[in-house]
């Protein structure tokens, strides 16, 4: 026995014949609890990762559904029955035979926590061992209460150590651990799911057979879980999470969890045509994370529901994105020229590249409303615009000029001003939405005509602050270039000698430009 | 750093005038008086004083602004500030032609205009203009300057100072003084000579008017319930007193024919008394008499348009027939 520390415990138990599966019997028990113990916070993927993890395994892996038990919010007394019950399926059938158990929920370093009851860890895995099943799979995806980082959120709570060592003699075992002693497994509230069970289902769609033989293996679909387990949690707050594993294959070949290369009841395929890192959304932007695919080299293939999807091409500092729909029995291809070439601000807001800020240059022309009775102004503007993750930021330097004639004098004003916006994008499809809040100040000269011989006033120079609120909205054009539109509400202050102190102005400003990004 | 942008902002800001707003109207000028008492029979809560702007060329165009509010608390001081131009409806311009024939800029146009306190009755906060043939205004002048005129140059140069009264002599706005008429002696207004008859235009006279200095200037006026203060609420209306009959004219009537309203120049017939009742001056001598024939013209709100006739004889000429002063 070996006890593995870990705040949150993934672990897999293998029992396996060595030889790739024909046509085995294939069994699995899948558990998800989001309630642990009292005290322990809810969890919020746990129970969806349960599904997915026996979706794919029906779908791919010639699971019968009916040999698909899922076990969902139930207590440890159920779901000893339900292991105890397949164990005697498995004893009754001749032949090899696969029976993999999942477990996603809150645990410790003696039980599993299942809405307030424990089922020992020690007997989970003699219930698994001790199958009469060929093959033997256990996997534990737990966190402990406290330890979920959110990227889990939640207060750290003190290491434990569990013990998933292979009991002597069990041979053809092998145990895959997501994350090392005194780590933490992670959930992603962007993936929707545990960074382990979200890159395991993704290795079991597909993106696990490196070797391109339209089949993944166990050894396949850990490594890969392990590789973008380690990657995607590398930069959250808790830290990377290190997979591993221990197996006693006893010298037989690895054991094939399923085949996104065969034909499948609803099923068709993305085939990717470059390396890279693939993002599959369910329908839109929008929607979940169904799968994700780092590639070294061309070929890479998922097999998926039909359905639409939206694939983002991940790459240092940009991103590629399309939507694509794939078809029951057809392999649709993800190619450069069906995908969009990311506008770095949305690059930099949507994160997953190394690029962290993105600039630009922009130039409007427009009006501004009219301010303590001078008229309508038409202005320009030219400015820069730093884009970060949250918030993005843009010096203006604007001119605009109005007229009026009160009756006794043409007045012609003059206004240079300086302004600072503080905005939040938000992307909406094509155009990208910014509101924010903008300061800065003015300075105006003031030139008199008096229409009548008389002697006019001489000029005046006036300086004062403005604050308001911004809206722009962006349009993405070729070449870098985008169009803009830009509205918003001011306050102006300035002395005007009709009151004591200051005085203040709402007006407007309303305008449409060009930018370019760099 | 932080401080060098702070001591800017603070330089810039120290340098910077009041913005002026689109309401920025500076004075023209601004005229200070004092209303000295009333003897008008009813007086209003308030008065006001307005600024009546008129053109005895254009019918219908005299308007009232610059009001100001005045408490009836006599002496009452005030103060207006003109501010705003005239409308291009009182604004005159002479013909270039007779503009070059005086002497004056043929682009020169001007207004002028007096003052006038109100009682304004609808409470509408403005002087309410009728026309000729209208019904009396809901308001009621109380009273108005009879011996300052208000003057504003439009455009073009200002006249000549010998024209004082006449025209605008001043850039932008002037404040004249306009001295009291007088009726003209028999002999101030020409004669004959050998070519026959002659009329030439025989005014009321005036003494030379004087510009003022508006910073030092108070005009005074008094309230009272005349029934002829009426005519400033009427936009046709060209003042109080006696205007000569040829300023209804345009330009120099020539009508040796005698068919005209009246003849101006050489070969005129004799300019005779038309009623026994008009006022008539002879001469010690009898050779030479004036006389003036009045009437209100109801098309100018009762204005009082007179005709100022006169005669000259030669000693040795015969009396002629009709001869006022025997």
């Amino acid at each position: 026995m070996k006890l593995v520390r870990a705040a949150c415990l993934f672990g897999v138990l293998l029992a396996a014949s060595s030889t790739a599966l024909a046509e085995p019997n294939r069994f699995a028990v899948i558990i998800g609890a989001n309630a642990g113990d009292a005290e322990e916070p809810t969890l919020r993927f746990a129970e969806s990762d349960a599904d997915r993890v026996a979706g794919v395994l029906r779908t791919l892996g010639g699971f019968q559904p009916e040999n698909v038990v899922t076990l969902n919010d139930l207590r440890a007394a159920e779901v000893r029955r339900a292991l105890i019950s397949l164990n005697a399926r498995v004893r009754a059938l001749s032949g090899d035979s696969l029976m993999v158990v999942y477990y996603s929920g809150h645990a410790d370093a003696d039980a599993l926590h299942l809405a307030g009851t424990h089922l020992p860890m020690a007997e989970l895995r003699d219930l698994v061992t001790g199958s009469a099943a060929s093959a033997r799979v256990l996997v534990l995806d737990a966190c402990r209460s406290g330890t979920i980082t959110r990227v889990k959120g939640g207060t750290r709570a003190p290491a434990f150590d569990i013990d998933l060592a292979l009991p002597v003699g069990a041979e053809g075992v092998a145990m895959l651990s997501s994350s090392a002693a005194g780590e933490s497994s992670q959930e992603s509230d962007a993936l929707g799911a545990s960074f382990f069970t979200h890159a395991l289902v993704s290795a079991l769609l597909g993106a696990g057979d490196t070797n391109h033989d339209g089949s993944v293996t166990l050894g396949e679909a850990f490594a890969y879980a392990k590789e973008r387990t380690l990657a995607s949690t590398s930069r959250t707050v808790v830290g990377p999470q290190h997979p591993t594993f221990r197996l006693d294959l006893g010298g037989r070949e690895d054991l094939i969890l399923t085949r996104p290369g065969a034909e499948h009841r609803n099923v068709g395929t993305l085939a990717f045509t470059r390396p890279g890192l693939y993002v599959v959304h369910k329908g839109s932007q929008e929607g979940p994370v169904v799968a994700e695919l780092a590639a070294d080299d061309a070929g890479g293939r998922i097999a998926l529901d039909a359905g639409r999807y939206f694939v983002t091409r991940r790459e240092p500092d940009h991103l590629e994105q399309g939507r694509f729909d794939v078809a029951v029995h057809s392999t649709t291809l993800v190619a450069p020229e069906a995908m969009a070439r990311l506008e770095y601000a949305r690059v930099v807001r949507k994160g997953g590249t190394t690029r962290n800020i993105a600039g630009s240059l922009f130039a409007d022309g427009g009006v501004r409303g009219e301010v303590f009775g001078l008229g309508t102004a038409w202005r320009t503007e030219v400015g820069g615009r730093v884009d970060l993750r949250q918030v993005s930021l843009a010096l203006r330097l604007g001119f605009a000029q109005s007229g009026v004639d009160n009756g006794r004098l043409d007045i012609t004003t003059r206004e240079v001003s300086l302004g600072v916006d503080g905005l939040r994008a938000f992307d909406l499809g094509p155009l990208t939405l910014d509101v924010g809040l903008e300061v800065g100040a003015s300075w105006f000269a003031q030139a008199f005509h008096d229409p009548t011989p008389a002697l006019a006033p001489t000029s005046r120079t006036s300086f004062g602050p403005f604050v308001g609120a911004v809206g722009q909205i962006e349009l993405p054009l070729p070449h870098r270039f985008y169009a803009r539109a830009e509205l918003a509400g001011l306050f102006y202050f300035l002395h005007t000698g009709t009151s004591p102190g200051m005085s203040y102005a709402p007006t407007y400003r309303a305008g449409i430009g060009l930018g370019v990004a760099f | 750093m932080k401080r060098t942008l702070v001591v800017c902002l603070l330089s810039l800001t120290a340098a910077c005038d009041p913005l002026a707003t689109g309401s920025f109207r500076p004075a023209y000028l601004t005229i200070n008086g004092v209303i000295d008492g009333s003897t008008a029979v009813e007086m209003p809560p308030k008065v006001h004083v307005a600024l009546l702007w008129q053109n005895d060329s254009t019918p219908g165009s005299n308007y009232g602004q610059q009001f100001v509010d005045v408490l009836p608390q006599f002496p009452a001081a005030f103060s207006v500030d003109v501010n705003l131009p005239p409308n291009s409806q009182v604004v005159d311009r002479l013909q270039p032609s007779m503009a070059l024939g005086i002497g004056v800029d043929p682009a020169m146009s001007w207004a002028s205009g007096t003052l006038v306190v109100y009682a304004d009755e609808n409470e509408n906060g403005k002087l309410d203009m009728v026309g000729p043939n209208d019904p009396p205004s809901p308001d009621r002048v109380l009273g108005a300057t009879t011996d300052l005129d208000v003057w504003a140059l439009m455009s073009g140069k200002p006249a000549a100072a010998d024209l004082v009264g006449i025209f605008p002599v001043a850039n932008g706005f002037s404040l004249v003084y306009e001295p009291p008429r007088r009726d003209p002696e028999p002999g101030e207004c020409g004669g004959f000579d050998a070519n026959g008859h002659r009329s030439d235009l025989c005014p009321t006279v005036f003494a030379q008017p004087s510009p003022q200095d508006p910073s030092t200037l108070v005009e005074h006026l008094t309230l009272a319930d005349d029934p002829t203060l009426r005519g400033f609420s009427c936009n046709t209306y060209w003042g109080q007193g006696e205007y000569p009959d040829w300023l209804q004219t345009n330009g120099h009537d020539v009508c040796d024919g005698g068919v005209c309203r009246f003849c101006q120049g050489y070969q005129c017939p004799l300019d005779l008394p038309q009623s026994p009742s008009d006022w008539v001056k002879c001469s010690d001598d009898k050779l030479s008499y004036v006389y003036k024939h009045c009437k209100p013209d109801s098309s100018l709100c009762g204005t009082i348009i007179c005709h100022f006739g006169h005669g000259e004889l030669q000693a040795s000429d015969p009396v002629p027939a009709g001869w006022p002063c025997p």
